[in-house]
């Protein structure tokens, strides 16, 4: 469904009219993911994950590679072509808070990529809000309120019910469950996986925490230095990490009895 | 409701301390009004006297302030010395004049301002932000009055535009169209230095609030919903990005009013300003105050109209969110 071949950016930044910094932010990246299935990019701060995760969505241009989704590659679309094949890859964004447009309310925020592309009715968009809403567990009386009322993790169900309503096939969550409470977290986990079984969602999760990515995902791709340095099934890479990197994300996680 | 009172109450409580103030610090000045008078040998000790009481100006500060007060509430702003006619009489086609002025240069340099703000914001780093950051900059360091001089010196050499005053010789005999007509041409030069004047500040601000609000993830949301980039501009950043802005409205009327002030001596323009500065020179007190109070009036209306803008312009102050 999802295929990345050779994907690249470099950062300038320029220091002078002379000299500049060039930070290579991903390096030749390549994966593929099939329709349902879900992938987590792990990685220390700097390691590209979410450059990639930016590139997915045409948020940030790579230099070169590809992004093939079905037989279409996303980096050689433009205009209307463009904005209409983008919105089958979704993004729910780490900071909640900031991650919705403040003047609107949930019910706006919910149907924001419905009014965007003024495909459907408002009378249709306030019904599957209502229906939405309820769906990623939150109260339909709820949708009058601003997101700014709701708490951390109702504001990312709502991020959900967003991307659910943009019937994206991909969805992307950048550190999206890093902010949450433990139980709060493992409410919205619960929420994604039994959301992906129904409707054959395919998700690529972005996070540090490793542990946290097992649960979640089928595979795990572990980046350094702008590459995928090692990418395998997430039981395998927990239990015999083969790259150091993989070794020291996995030696970071406290052991149970450590918690205590 | 409960808002309109409170800020109908911090009007009335800051034009009363505008007011004690202006009234202290004029009445401690050394000299009044008659004081020049007095250095005239012809006029004698007795009919000083006689004036001094006849323009009140023998009795204390706090008697002088009291009765001024007293007026003042009944809307009597006193009486001009220089014009021997009611303040507000003096003041009443100036604050017209004045506003014939202000009231296109703010709403000429504010559509100016976020267009050019917005354009800058949208191309950040390319060559229209650079001749924007270059044009403003350069208008930021010229003063008011170089702008001034350079358009009165265009006007007079190209002969295209009249040099001063408001109206042409002979206006009583034009029709309404050829009055209003010969208004605009006048205020054309006035006008355009007021706008260049507060303009620079205004696109800063408008850049910099936009630059901000594009970088929020709900802006880089609805790029990835598809949205184009007129639209997310248009409908999205700026919405989001005029709280600060309609803020700023209101203070950009007083920072006008102060640009204004010299623009008019400038231009000779009958507004609030030669009028003040008149009335300054002459001591002619109440004229003075009454200008004073027009000026803290006309920005606390500026203020107002802020509130009212942000209430009608951000949902989240109707819904009472924080």
């Amino acid at each position: 469904m999802l295929e990345v071949i050779g994907l690249s950016k470099t950062y300038t930044r320029r220091r002078s009219t002379h000299a500049a910094d060039s930070i290579k932010a991903l390096n030749s990246v390549s994966f593929s993911l099939n329709a349902g299935s879900s992938i987590a990019l792990v990685g220390e701060s700097g390691s590209g994950k979410s450059t990639l995760a930016a590139c997915l969505c045409r948020l940030v241009e790579p230099d070169s590679g590809q992004i093939l989704l079905g037989r279409v590659d996303l980096l050689q679309l433009a205009g209307a072509r463009l904005r209409r094949e983008r919105k089958r890859i979704h993004m729910v964004f780490q900071d909640s808070a900031t991650a919705f447009n403040p003047s609107l309310t949930a019910a706006q925020v919910i149907c924001e990529p419905m009014l965007i592309s003024r495909e459907t009715s408002t009378t249709a968009q306030a019904e599957q809000a209502v229906q939405l809403v309820e769906r990623v567990g939150l109260a339909a009386d709820s949708l009058r309120r601003s997101p700014m009322e709701f708490s951390g993790g109702q504001r990312q169900r709502l991020a959900i019910a967003r991307a659910l309503a943009a019937n994206a096939e991909i969805i992307i969550f950048d550190e999206s469950l890093s902010g949450l409470d433990m139980s709060v977290q493992a409410d919205v986990a619960e929420l994604l996986l039994s959301m992906q079984t129904e409707l054959n969602l395919t998700y690529i999760f972005v996070s540090h925490d490793i542990e946290l990515a097992a649960c979640l995902a089928d595979e795990i791709a572990v980046m350094s230095a702008g590459r995928i340095v090692e990418k395998a099934p997430s039981t395998q890479i927990l239990k015999s990490p083969g790259h150091a990197q993989t070794q020291a994300l996995v030696s970071a996680v406290l052991p149970v009895e450590a918690r205590a | 409701m409960r808002f309109l009172l409170n800020r109908a109450a911090n009007a009335i409580f800051l034009l009363f301390g505008v007011s004690i103030l202006s009234f202290l610090l004029l009445s401690l000045a050394p000299g009044d009004y008659l004081s020049e008078m007095q250095m005239n040998p012809q006029i004698s000790v007795e009919t000083m006297a006689a004036l001094r009481h006849q323009y009140g100006l023998d009795k204390p500060v706090p008697v002088r302030y009291a009765h001024w007060l007293a007026g003042a509430v009944k809307g009597d702003l006193g009486f001009s010395f220089a014009y021997n006619i009611p303040v507000t009489k003096v003041l009443g086609s100036r604050i017209l004049n004045t506003l014939v002025l202000a009231v296109p240069a703010t709403i000429l340099a504010w559509i100016i301002a976020i267009v050019i703000g917005i354009v800058s914001a949208a191309k950040q780093g390319k060559w229209e932000d650079h001749v924007a950051g270059a044009g403003t900059t350069t208008l930021l360091i010229t003063p008011d009055i170089l702008i001034a001089l350079a358009f009165l010196w265009f006007a007079l050499r190209s002969g295209y535009l009249p040099v001063g005053g408001m109206v042409s010789l002979g206006f009583d005999e034009l029709t309404t169209i050829q009055k209003l007509k010969d208004i605009a041409s006048h205020a054309a030069i006035p006008v355009t230095v007021l706008v260049l004047s507060i303009i620079p500040a205004l696109i800063r601000h408008v850049r910099a609030t936009m630059i901000e609000t594009l970088q929020s993830p709900f802006v880089r949301a609805a790029q990835a919903h598809g949205i184009s980039r007129s639209r997310l501009l248009l409908r999205y950043v700026f919405p989001a990005a005029a709280n600060p802005l309609i803020s700023l409205f209101g203070l950009s009327i007083a920072n006008l009013l102060g640009v204004g002030l010299i623009t008019e001596v400038m231009m000779s323009w009958p507004g609030m300003g030669p009028l003040l500065l008149e009335s300054v020179q002459a001591r002619d007190l109440y004229v003075v105050i009454g200008s004073i109070l027009v000026s803290a009036l006309v920005l606390q209306a500026g203020i107002f109209l802020s509130d009212l803008l942000l209430v009608a312009c951000d949902p989240r102050i109707r819904r009472g969110v924080r």
